[in-house]
């Protein structure tokens, strides 16, 4: 007498009705899309119908799977990752060339791109444990200030100064004084002390576009004029006020 | 079963994380702004015909303050009604760098880092896990979605966007943790978020509402604790951006708009834009991913409302014809965004065996990132307006014209122009694309000439219209074919300037007959 198949096999096997799917459905799609094949075309038809029917095996696998249970195998990786670069880099090398007709440096540079960042992800899907733990960098405060007003003075010096300069004040320091400055000058009050360095980095970004847009707006219904100047006025502001508190906090 | 229980509302407050988390932030920033600068980067002109947020900016900058009214376009004589966030911060780009505000478009570009490195760090701030906030940014970055926006120059929305996954970090912290900082970064980010797009602001302020009345009926007494002082704390630090977002749906009569307008209908969402926009994996991410997403043990709870309810709120917008909500229905399909990667998230948590999981996730991103490039050149294609001779035609127009002739011009240009050409313009808007029901009469009066409606004629008397500019070839709005017809057979047009993109046609408006209506 057979055994009656297990909840495993179930789980086995729609998981496999599932992948198959989508790796065969996929490529199929976008590739006729990238060639440009007629979307009245009957591959077309296969290739799409083949995505959307992975939804009722998919339906039943969340209803049957305990969602924890990963399992993870390092030596498949570490024996497969150099296969996924070239993968990778063969799609990407297509993917530009179909679109710009050429192998220019440009093409290059997405193709390579694409192949490290699939390789990159397929690393971390497969090596990671489930449960990842880190390691804590942390900003001293005064470190902090220090080079906050430093970058800040040197982006008005290198925008109104030396106008030479301005790619590395458009591309490198600008963007620092809108997304951050304001942010990380006030990460220390409005954090915790000990806050990693990622969160501040990841606080700060609404944080310093909220601080811009706030200030200007309450500026607009004031009657206040608002212009460059105003904006290294806000950034400032943010700088005097974090410190001012650190200081007093620390004292 | 019972660890896992324990877990549920647990949140993942650490911020501790595993090197390779800086390595897959910084790569999939790098990423995002590679692909979604498509558009932008390494063009002569940007994409897209949406640029009076710029002019919007460039006035702040001029006259450092709210500009009331668009000088030039819709002759000048309509509000601008709009949010000032988004052309602000173009503003605080251009004024921190002293670039003209035309001359730095490419800032744009960053927003999509921001927006991946958002993405990613949600992610983590509801799994803790690496490797699927790696893939949450990897998907974000090479997402059609925002890269779509971006080939029309939907810059607004686009900033909106990259910052909804923000909000979200910094709300559930709050709800976790009602502390006074909190409290003030909850608040300050929310107001900052609102102010940059009207259609943002209605989405995150519709989300918040759902999210605290569902709030409130679970944990009434917990919710009012936290609501009540984040209402308040927000109304005090955003009280003129309430206002001008009060001021701008009172003018523009949302709610009429929202319950009685039909004109949207064209704009319904069909199967070929959703698996254009959206390609079809998104089906199976949204219905079984989310579903998965829904049963893992160690998301919290709050967490997956919030995403829950964004997600349906931005369903009931896109299909709000089916119960009499107007909208436009094809712009909702754009904040689906949030919902899709976390839907691939929870596809991706489904697969127990690592190697369909890693072969799966492969296949599924190197055929998105691949789909996301062409669609993004080939949408760039379409929307590139300026060009050269476009440009040589508004020089032309400026030397050949009075400075009170009447230009009337077909959407794709209108936002263009007043960067070339300062003369008053009629502009041919047609009503889905209209935000502001004050122009709704004068953009109609340009469709019918550029239509042949049989008002024509009274519109271009009435509105003493001298000369008319279309594009040489399709695309544009109203459609271009139609257009040149019509005007290649009127007899009191002549074109007095023809080049390979730009035809312009003097009109002798005079020697039209009197209008029979009264």
């Amino acid at each position: 007498m057979t055994p009656r198949p297990d909840r495993n096999f179930w789980i086995s096997l729609l998981s496999q009705i599932v992948s198959y799917c989508i790796i065969l459905g996929s490529p199929t799609l976008y590739l006729l899309f990238i060639f440009g094949i007629s979307t009245d075309t009957v591959l077309y038809f296969f290739a799409d119908n083949l995505l959307l029917l992975t939804i009722p095996p998919g339906l039943a696998l969340v209803a049957l799977r305990d969602m924890t249970d990963q399992h993870h195998d390092p030596h498949f990786a570490r024996r497969s990752q150099w296969g996924v670069l070239m993968l990778g880099g063969v799609f990407g090398l297509v993917m530009v060339w179909q679109v710009n007709q050429s192998l220019s440096i440009r093409t290059w540079g997405y193709g390579i791109a694409l192949a490290l960042q699939l390789t990159f992800l397929y690393r971390v899907i497969m090596n990671v444990p489930a449960e990842a733990s880190g390691t804590t960098i942390t900003i001293r405060d005064r470190y902090l200030y220090a080079l906050l007003i430093v970058i800040l003075g040197t982006t008005y010096a290198l925008t109104r100064w030396l106008p030479d300069a301005t790619i590395l004040a458009r591309y490198g320091l600008v963007p620092v004084v809108i997304f951050l400055l304001p942010g990380m000058a006030l990460s220390p009050v409005i954090l915790s002390e000990h806050a990693p360095a990622l969160q501040r980095v990841i606080y700060s970004v609404p944080l310093s576009l909220g601080w811009y847009a706030v200030l200007s707006a309450w500026a607009f219904q004031l009657g206040l004029p608002v212009n460059g100047g105003s904006f290294y006025l806000f950034a400032l502001l943010a700088l005097s006020i974090g410190a001012g508190i650190r200081i007093y906090q620390t004292r | 079963m019972s660890a896992n229980r324990a877990t549920v509302t647990e949140p993942q407050t650490h911020w501790n994380v595993p090197p390779l988390f800086w390595v897959g932030a910084l790569a999939v920033m790098v990423l995002a702004m590679l692909w979604h600068g498509i558009p932008v980067i390494g063009r002569d002109y940007p994409s897209g015909p949406d640029y009076g947020q710029m002019r919007y900016a460039v006035s702040i900058l001029q006259d450092g303050t709210r500009p009331i009214n668009n000088p030039y376009f819709q002759l000048g004589i309509t509000d601008w009604g709009q949010l000032a966030g988004a052309p602000l911060l173009f503003a605080i780009n251009s004024g921190l760098s002293d670039v003209p505000v035309f001359e730095s478009l490419d800032f744009i570009v960053i927003f999509a880092g921001i927006h991946a490195l958002g993405m990613m760090a949600l992610v983590w701030r509801l799994l803790g896990r690496l490797d699927v906030s790696v893939l949450a940014g990897t998907l974000t970055a090479f997402s059609p979605l925002p890269i779509d926006m971006m080939t029309w120059s939907a810059y607004p929305n686009v900033i909106a966007l990259s910052l909804f996954p923000y909000c979200m970090i910094v709300l559930l912290d709050y709800w976790h943790k009602p502390t006074r900082s909190n409290l003030f970064l909850t608040a300050l980010t929310i107001c900052g978020t609102v102010y940059i797009h009207h259609v943002s602001a209605l989405w995150l302020g519709v989300t918040l509402i759902a999210f605290v009345l569902v709030e409130l009926f679970i944990a009434p007494r917990a919710t009012l604790r936290k609501a009540v002082p984040l209402a308040l704390v927000g109304l005090v630090i955003g009280l003129p951006i309430a206002l001008q977002l009060l001021a701008l749906f009172i003018g523009a009569d949302a709610s009429g708009s929202l319950l009685a307008s039909n004109r949207f209908d064209g704009s319904r969402v069909t199967w070929e834009w959703w698996s254009h926009i959206l390609t079809p994996i998104a089906l199976p991410y949204l219905l079984v991913g989310m579903a998965g997403f829904l049963k893992h043990p160690r998301i919290p709870a709050d967490g997956k409302r919030l995403i829950v309810i964004y997600g349906l709120i931005s369903l009931a917008f896109i299909f709000g014809w089916a119960y009499g909500l107007s909208f436009f229905y094809l712009r909702a399909l754009f904040f689906l965004g949030i919902p899709f990667t976390i839907g691939a998230v929870g596809f991706y948590l489904l697969m127990r065996n690592a190697t369909l999981r890693g072969l799966v996730t492969l296949f599924s991103v190197a055929c998105l990132a691949i789909y996301s490039y062409e669609w993004g050149n080939q949408r760039a294609d379409f929307y590139q307006i300026v060009s050269p001779r476009f440009v040589q035609a508004m020089d032309w127009l400026s030397e050949n014209s009075a400075a009170d002739d009447v230009i009337l011009i077909p959407t794709f240009y209108a936002f263009h122009a007043p960067v070339y050409l300062e003369r008053p313009l009629l502009v041919g808007l047609t009503p889905d694309i209209i935000g502001n029901p004050s122009e709704l009469t004068l953009a109609a009066d340009a469709v019918a000439v550029l239509r042949g409606l049989t008002n024509m004629d009274t519109v271009l008397r009435q509105r003493q219209v001298r000369y008319i500019v279309i594009r040489a070839t399709p695309p544009d709005v109203p459609d271009q074919t139609r257009s040149r017809l019509v005007l290649d057979s009127h007899p009191q047009m002549r074109i007095v300037f023809q080049n390979a993109d730009t035809i312009i046609y003097r009109v002798a408006w005079e020697a039209l007959p009197d209008d029979p209506t009264p």
